[in-house]
């Protein structure tokens, strides 16, 4: 049977010419859209290396002087009296991962002498403890937030996270007690190692934590929290901005508002595209879907068409409906999959000539990493995952559309498609 | 003869009711979506109230400090860059200065929770907050439906002057006609000077439902130097000749280039403390290259344009083949008609026309569901579609509507309509012009 499938596709070239023409482009534009669907719902699913759970940052104007410092202060104690929190502390602006903002350090070691740009996060040196707590970093050992030691000062020793130290100890040593040195001056003794975390959406990258006691130069700060388990997140935001907001602000230090971890994790992943860009890809996939239904419906349309005499005889022979059905899905599998199998060739020309995978606007390491833990980042599980993906749903649109079409003529009965000739 | 092939077409429609619904379905997708396309880039570089004067506006929405300092030899080393908005000072100390320049306006925003009317009414939710100035209303055309824009004596600090928008002058007072009565916003009690007819929130640059006057921050509102460049400002400034952004750009270059060495030089003699801070990247830019900037991951119009191309080129060339391979089996299946025809005597161009006259009133029919699918698709969807392409911005207000003019812009539809007719109409050429090629006796024994 499929010897002679082949035989009429070859008879019927130029008719098969342009659905192959059309499959083929069509199967080139839906992976181009597909790939990125699968690369940020595999990056969102990632383990974020932090928890946001219950944790809320309040956003603080404050004024540059030097007692700024004890109005926040005055902050961070009249909000750990609140029954709901659990814990409170000052840091940096958004200086915490998954937030939109991110501030970047060139740091070397004595093993690393080459400058390696790290995502920094800045905590105040009152509260190094609080803000491990709150933010919930997990040390490589205990999986537990970090334990500061108390005779230690915190603002001499950083955290880094594992990534951070495979790069400044490529020897493998224990990072913990060796030395690094920040650029444009300063040295921090690595008081541990935390799990990987992502700074902004999907993207894992070596990143640093060190703590100091007063930062200069800033207009603003946050307050993070971390509720109470059996706090309700959104009473509490409710209460804050109604009841506390306004008592804690003063001439110094300002309250304009409250967002959580989750919150501030989602404007990020707008900020830099990501929903925009995942509408997109679905419009273009459902388009590209549609563009094949109604091409694969219209050709094996016009086939059944011409061929009805064709499908009287094959009745008239004793063929079934199935078995009439089956030789058009096969002969539109075929012409799927050639098609296919000619666009999935540029599309590997493309990915390995830029040695990345298809850009999609969007500021993530699209580089390929054949090393790497994560399958995404592999040129073969993710061209094979995103190439599976494509060419199911080709196929399932294919034969929906054959059997709309064929579905019509298989029920001929020999009589009527014979009648004409 | 028209009309003879209208009805013609009109009849095969009738009798190939799936090859015309295919035909449809697959003209209306592509018109829709690349109507969309154009409708996204029409409502951010267009011309659009009140941004009627993008077309000779500039912007300029921050700039890099890079600050050096001298290490324990004595050498200069670069301590960190920042890139962040602009000192608004900016304006009265160097772009008035500057010839050529028309209007300059410099504008931020700020979200209030509550804003509470003289008569006891509030309203409670999220609202943008502008800052403006009287160079905002001649750089952004606001509809005045009653009052004025700011003038000079609404400049005072603390500001006690406000314009509000026509949306929030209904839903506070139940008019638009409320100048002179007073709002309150964050415990600051403002006297209403005008009523703007609603700006779209898609028209983010001017967007806001209440305007103040500038309100100074004594961190940042400092006369402009490198030290003190940075602030929370953009920029927006219109040329008076309409093409003279280059040079301004040039001349406001200057003046930023005199300022480096000017610091460069009390820093070496030791006047000017510690740190040197120097202005090293400063970028004026036309309003639409902005826009087209902004929505490149990598800042750049040209990959914006790029990516634009191939995406309405994928868009098209699809159903354009989809098309041909349906023209080019119709074709095989008229072949008998068609060399009735031309025994009768009908030349290859009556034949020829006769197919393209169908074909344009398929496309006619899908360009009519296409739009009609587009405007249900732009207005009840606006927020999901329109900001498909956005970058770097959080708009917190909870609906974001989009204007009339924006959607129902004849311009928009006849361009995409024409693109969308000359590839149909190419794509049904290239299949009849091959069927068209085989002998009268040939055709007519096709179905033998």
């Amino acid at each position: 049977m499929l010897k002679m499938i082949l035989k009429q596709m070859w008879v019927q070239r130029k008719e098969n010419g342009w659905i192959f023409l059309e499959m083929a482009i069509i199967s080139f534009f839906l992976w181009k859209a597909m790939d990125p669907i699968y690369t940020i719902v595999t990056m969102h699913n990632f383990n974020k290396g932090f928890n946001t759970e219950k944790a809320l940052a309040i956003d603080v104007e404050i004024s540059m002087d030097e007692e700024t410092q004890e109005a926040l202060d005055g902050v961070a104690e009249a909000i750990k009296l609140n029954p709901m929190v659990q814990d409170a502390a000052i840091t940096g602006v958004f200086s915490f991962p998954g937030s939109t903002v991110r501030s970047l350090y060139s740091i070397k070691s004595e093993q690393c002498p080459e400058w390696i740009g790290m995502a920094t996060y800045l905590g105040f040196a009152n509260y190094a403890q609080n803000y491990m707590n709150i933010v919930g970093y997990r040390d490589i050992n205990t999986g537990m937030p970090p334990v500061i030691d108390a005779g230690i000062p915190v603002e001499s020793i950083c955290y880094i996270s594992r990534m951070a130290a495979a790069k400044l100890f490529p020897d493998g040593s224990n990072p913990v007690g060796q030395k690094v040195s920040r650029g444009g001056g300063g040295s921090f003794t690595v008081a541990g190692v935390i799990e990987d975390v992502t700074p902004s959406f999907g993207t894992y990258e070596p990143v640093i934590i060190w703590f100091e006691p007063f930062l200069e130069k800033v207009y603003s700060v946050n307050a993070i929290v971390k509720l109470k388990e059996n706090a309700d997140e959104v009473l509490f935001r409710k209460s804050f901005m109604e009841n506390d907001a306004a008592k804690l602000s003063t001439e110094k230090c300002r309250i304009r508002g409250i967002k959580s971890f989750g919150d501030i994790y989602t404007e990020n992943r707008i900020m830099i595209g990501v929903d925009g860009q995942m509408r997109l890809q679905y419009i273009l996939s459902f388009f590209f879907i549609a563009c094949a239904f109604l091409g694969i419906a219209g050709t094996i349309w016009m086939k059944c068409n011409s061929r009805r005499s064709e499908i009287g005889l094959y009745r008239a022979m004793g063929s079934t409906k199935r078995g009439i059905l089956g030789m058009f899905f096969l002969e539109s599998a075929i012409l799927v999959t050639l098609a296919y199998l000619v666009a999935l060739v540029p599309l590997v020309a493309i990915i390995l000539g830029n040695n990345e995978f298809l850009y999609s606007n969007i500021m993530f390491d699209l580089s390929i990493d054949n090393t790497s833990p994560y399958l995404y980042k592999r040129f073969l599980p993710h061209f094979g995952i995103v190439s599976l993906i494509t060419y199911a749903i080709l196929m399932g649109t294919a034969f929906i559309g054959t059997y709309i079409t064929v579905h019509k003529y298989s029920n001929l009965q020999p009589s009527e498609a014979l009648r004409e000739e | 003869m028209i009309k003879t092939y209208f009805k013609q077409a009109w009849n095969i429609i009738g009798q190939n009711r799936l090859f015309s619904s295919i035909y449809i379905i697959g003209t209306a997708l592509a018109i829709a979506i690349t109507m969309t396309l154009f409708v996204i880039y029409y409502v951010k570089i267009g011309p659009v109230y009140p941004e009627y004067n993008r077309g000779r506006t500039s912007v300029i929405k921050e700039l890099l400090i890079e600050v050096k300092g001298k290490n324990k030899d004595g050498e200069t080393k670069i301590f960190a860059s920042y890139n962040a908005g602009i000192n608004r000072f900016f304006i009265p100390d160097i772009l008035e200065k500057i010839e050529n320049v028309d209007a300059c306006t410099a504008t931020r925003t700020f979200y209030a929770d509550d804003i509470a009317a003289d008569n006891g009414k509030s309203y409670q939710g999220k609202i943008m907050v502008r800052y403006a100035d009287p160079a905002f209303w001649k750089v952004f055309t606001f509809d005045f439906l009653c009052g004025r824009p700011f003038m000079q004596e609404d400049m005072v600090e603390p500001p006690q002057s406000a314009i509000i928008s026509s949306k929030l002058a209904e839903k506070l007072f139940a008019s638009t006609k409320v100048a002179g009565r007073e709002i309150t916003i964050e415990n600051s009690t403002y006297k209403i000077v005008g009523v703007v007819k609603s700006p779209s929130s898609f028209a983010l640059d001017s967007y806001g439902e209440v305007f103040v006057p500038h309100k100074n921050n004594l961190n940042t509102d400092k006369p402009f130097a490198t030290s003190t460049a940075h602030g929370m400002y953009g920029i927006y400034f219109t040329a008076k000749a309409g093409r003279y952004t280059e040079k301004i750009s040039e001349d406001i270059d200057n003046v930023i280039k005199r300022m480096n060495v000017e610091a460069e030089d009390a820093f070496e003699k030791g006047l000017a403390g510690e740190q040197l801070s120097q202005i090293k990247e400063f970028d004026v830019k036309p309003f639409w290259k902005l826009q087209l900037d902004n929505d490149s991951a990598k800042g750049s119009m040209m990959e914006t344009l790029q990516r634009l191309a191939l995406l309405i080129f994928s868009l098209l060339i699809v159903p354009a083949i989809n098309l041909s391979s349906m023209i080019s089996s119709r074709m095989e299946e008229r072949k008998a008609e068609i060399g009735v025809r031309l025994a009768f005597g009908a030349t290859r161009g009556s034949v020829m026309k006769q197919v393209l006259w169908e074909n344009m009133l398929l496309t006619g029919i899908g360009g009519v569901v296409g739009l009609l699918f587009t405007i249900v698709l732009v207005y009840t969807g606006a927020e999901w579609v329109l900001t498909i392409f956005d970058q770097g911005e959080i708009f917190e207000v909870a609906q974001r509507e989009l204007n009339a003019d924006m959607l129902m812009n004849p311009y928009i539809f006849i361009t995409a309509f024409l693109f969308c007719m000359t590839i149909n109409i190419a794509s049904a050429w290239l299949p009849a012009r091959w069927a068209l090629k085989h002998s009268i006796a040939d055709s007519l024994n096709s179905k033998k």
